[in-house]
């Protein structure tokens, strides 16, 4: 009996030294990314006059105040929010497609979305306009996420149906690829009959910004991350068991229809509320979950979660500020930032994989 | 001890769309306790969806499977993991999981809602790991495995989920000789050890032949034959079943033959090693091997390093089989 436990031990104690380091580093990192992130922008303030308005909520400047309190803050969040959001829900994408290269913005879900939002901001009108919908307040907001996140859900129920007689990953990923293509081409043609008020509206949201999110809009975001997160925390063992396909998920007792149902639902609520409020934000969901397991060394979803949203969230406020600091006057549009960072962390996958399998 | 799992009346078979296409049946076996039962057939016979229906993942046509006298049909998937586990053919080597984690969630049926293991959990677990002497493949991811080592892994995880029956579909596919025979011994050893009944399928004739309890022999007909294998042997069943142009089954080695019934007949006199080499040399070489003293003779040596033959005419003496069969064939016999 005495030796029974080592190996065991050994095996949690590796990883228990490695997370306990790793976890208050993160943190400390986030906390410094989060303060740089309200700090730069287009108008310079002085650090200590950010850090002054951030505790006492005064400044000898209103216009200061009002940039950090109402501008730079809400800004900030979102991207805490982005980060977290689009990185679980590509995690639970690739999990659930058993595929390393699945993703919101890979496999068309974002165009999913994209067909929500274009339905409501290039239907009917002029009534219509994300700015008015913005005007219309939180019943508004709510009207845009459902929309996007029901538009998110049917793609990725269509990419489901057709995985389930497509075994071969590289084929399914094709396929998801030109599912959004035709997404996008129906918004195409949608966007050729709108008045060119409206495409420039729908243009601009396609670029994907974090700083079109107010105050308001910010808790209905909030709120819609939150329920999501926790909907995937809870959904973590159920996650763990689809790791090795959904015959052994069953095998071991998992409902695997309602299990997919679940994880579809927190998925496309993620990767649709984010997406109504800041556009397609491409490459974090798929490269955030890769970065996550090679940090952690872990297939455990209980650990990569809070793993994929803290990492997420710091990848997500670099992103913000590169944006800030290439453009020094003008902010580069957030879309583009995270391309140029995710589309390598992409190519890394597949070399080091030397092909799509692993994950 | 009563049997653990009773299959009545089964029919089963696969949708291809909505056409019902019927691959066996009705079958009626049953299993008990302890017991190492072999599944084999040829190809297309049905040996998977037999499996994947036992298994409670395809629904049957008609009749009913029982577990502990509860049918399966019954049961709540939760209750169903905790009844029987498995080992399918379904590929785990992509998934970036090292050993322990692919063992650890075979305990996902018992552990708590978010997955957390509790101390019970990790002794299963241990168990299982030794049982299949895994202790120093752990930290391994599942890629880095050979098709062996992740079959064992598989296996562990199978015994982690701690169930009275477990079912594997084909686990020596793909796998070299000494891993087949070792996976066989190990299951013929946990089905002895653990009291656990052990379904497999397979097609190893012969390594099924000495280790398994009981054989169900699946036929092309969809009927199936269940027996003690030297029962199935000696009612010249498996002859039936796997009655095919040129392959023949050896009643005498329980093994397939390979060639076909030679053309020129010759007596082998001898015994121990040599002769019996000697005798898969000839046949091989296109010789019946029968005994008739009026045939030409081959005689053996009891050491086994010559090989004397006589014909009514001459006699000449080699030191090799392959000397042997060069002279056989200078002889034109």
């Amino acid at each position: 009996m005495s030796g029974k436990f080592t190996v065991d031990e050994e095996v949690r104690r590796s990883s228990k030294i490695r997370s306990s380091l790793l976890v208050p580093l993160l943190i400390l990192a986030l906390a410094i990314c989060f303060i740089a992130d309200i700090a730069f922008g287009t108008i310079s303030i002085p650090f200590r006059e950010v850090v002054r308005i951030l505790f006492s909520e005064k400044s000898q400047d209103e216009a200061w105040l009002f940039i950090v309190q109402e501008i730079r803050l809400p800004k900030a969040i979102t991207a805490v929010l982005v980060g977290c959001g689009l990185s679980v829900s590509g995690l639970q994408m690739q999990t659930l497609f058993r595929n390393p290269l699945a993703g919101p913005s890979i496999l068309g879900i974002t165009a999913g979305a994209s067909l929500g939002v274009a339905l409501i901001m290039l239907s009917a009108g002029t009534i219509t306009s994300i700015y008015t919908i913005k005007e219309m307040g939180l019943s508004g907001s709510w009207l845009l996420i459902t929309a996007s996140t029901v538009g998110a859900a049917v793609i990725m129920l269509v990419i489901l149906a057709i995985s389930a007689s497509l075994r071969d990953n590289v084929v399914m990923l094709i396929v998801g690829v030109m599912i959004g293509n035709i997404t996008l081409a129906i918004i195409s043609i949608w966007q050729y009959f709108s008045s060119p008020e409206q495409i420039k509206e729908y243009l601009l949201w396609t670029f994907g910004s974090l700083g079109g999110v107010t105050k308001q809009h910010l808790i209905v975001l909030a709120v819609a991350v939150a329920i999501g997160l926790i909907v995937s925390f809870a959904s973590s063992k159920l996650l763990d068991a689809l790791l090795l396909g959904e015959n052994y998920a069953r095998s071991m007792g998992l409902t695997v229809n309602r299990a997919r149902l679940l994880i579809i639902c927190s998925t496309s609520l993620l990767a649709g509320s984010i997406t109504a409020f800041c556009g397609p934000i491409g490459f974090i969901g798929i490269a955030v979950p890769h970065l996550a397991r090679a940090l952690f060394n872990t297939s455990n979803h209980r650990i990569l979660i809070p793993a994929c949203c803290l990492i997420g969230v710091g990848l997500m406020l670099i992103c913000d500020i590169a944006s800030q600091i290439a453009g020094s006057q003008t902010a580069l549009p957030i879309n583009v930032i995270t391309s140029l960072i995710g589309s390598p962390v992409v190519i890394w996958v597949i070399v080091r994989n030397k092909n799509l399998r692993g994950f | 001890m009563g049997t653990l799992l009773n299959i009545d009346g089964l029919t089963i078979g696969y949708r291809n769309g909505s056409k019902k296409v019927k691959v066996a049946g009705p079958l009626n076996i049953a299993m008990k306790a302890g017991e190492l039962v072999c599944l084999l057939g040829p190809n297309g016979a049905g040996k998977s969806t037999l499996i994947r229906t036992i298994a409670g993942l395809q629904d049957p046509f008609e009749g009913t499977v029982k577990i502990d006298g509860k049918l399966l049909s019954d049961l709540k998937p939760m209750e169903i993991a905790t009844k029987l586990s498995v080992v399918l053919t379904d590929s785990v080597r992509s998934s970036n999981l090292d050993v322990y984690s692919l063992i650890s969630l075979g305990r996902n049926p018992y552990s708590g809602w978010l997955g957390r293991l509790g101390r019970k959990d990790r002794e299963v677990i241990q168990n299982a790991i030794s049982a299949t002497h895994l202790e120093n493949f752990l930290d391994r991811k599942m890629g880095q495995l050979s098709d062996g080592e992740s079959q064992k892994v598989m296996l562990a995880r199978a015994l982690a989920q701690d169930t009275p029956l477990i079912i594997l579909d084909e686990p020596t596919a793909h796998l070299d000789l000494p891993s087949r025979i070792e996976m066989m011994r190990l299951l013929h050893r946990l089905a002895k050890e653990t009291n656990k009944a052990i379904l497999v399928s397979t097609h190893e004739l012969d390594l099924a032949l000495q280790v398994a309890d009981k054989i169900w022999l699946l036929k092309k007909d969809g009927n199936v034959d269940a027996g003690l294998p030297e029962d199935l042997v000696l009612n010249e069943v498996f002859e039936k079943a796997f009655e095919k142009n040129g392959i023949l089954f050896d009643r005498e080695s329980g093994t397939f033959s390979i060639h076909e019934e030679g053309q020129r007949s010759i007596n082998l006199k001898g015994s121990g090693a040599a002769a019996f080499w000697t005798k898969r040399a000839l046949i091989r070489n296109g010789f019946v091997v029968a005994e008739n003293p009026q045939l030409p003779l081959i005689e053996v040596a009891a050491h086994g390093n010559s090989w004397l033959i006589r014909t009514n005419t001459s006699s000449s003496e080699c030191s090799s089989i392959e000397q042997l069969i060069g002279e056989l064939r200078k002889l034109a016999l």
